[in-house]
């Protein structure tokens, strides 16, 4: 794959794993692995995903920001895990 | 008395030397340490051929495509709590590479620690 792709995609995960919430964390994660494993299928989508996720990902690194200052406790899956 | 000129002559030539022994075998701890969690980390991804995991072992051999790769980089950036340059990340292709990359990052960060 392009190395400016897998430059965008390694940005993508780094600010989804910035969420403290699991709902939003989860949730950018998969849609980012769901997108980018549907471009490597699907090369012709190259720059649709990268002009997206251009724009997403500078939403990502705000909304980390925003979201973690409203950040209460973690989700009861968290809990879980932490007590196993 | 030997030593007591030794000291004299070299006073800080001698107190390298008693850190450099001590400094390697905390190096080698650290080593075997950085080694262990990368192995870990590999393992707990579901794509991996575990009978192929060794240190030895690349991206490709371990049945990991470009983008899992990624993945992978990611999860040992999580892992150990820092995340690495993107000129260095791009180098690691293996499981060998990730260990000396992350390796040389806790060593670093180590030692700045200690200056403080």
């Amino acid at each position: 794959m392009d190395k400016q792709v897998l430059k965008l995609y390694k940005s993508i995960l780094r600010a989804g794993n910035r969420f403290r919430d699991y709902n939003f964390r989860e949730y950018v994660i998969r849609r980012a692995k769901q997108d980018f494993r549907e471009l490597q299928n699907n090369p012709d989508l190259k720059n649709k995903v990268i002009d997206k996720y251009t724009k997403e990902l500078e939403v990502i690194q705000r909304q980390t920001i925003v979201q973690n200052l409203y950040y209460q406790t973690n989700h009861i899956i968290e809990q879980k895990q932490c007590n196993n | 008395m030997f030593v007591r000129a030794l000291r004299l002559i070299n006073p800080l030539g001698f107190q390298c030397r008693k850190f450099r022994f001590c400094s390697t075998t905390q190096n080698k701890e650290l080593l075997e340490e950085v080694t262990a969690k990368v192995l870990q980390v590999m393992k707990s991804a579901a794509k991996c051929k575990v009978d192929k995991l060794s240190e030895k072992a690349t991206f490709e051999e371990l049945g990991f495509d470009s983008l899992e790769g990624v993945e992978m980089v990611v999860a040992l950036e999580e892992n150990f709590g820092f995340d690495i340059q993107d000129e260095e990340a791009e180098r690691i292709n293996g499981v060998g590479e990730a260990i000396a990359v992350f390796y040389k990052y806790v060593v670093q960060r180590n030692s700045t620690s200690v200056k403080q």
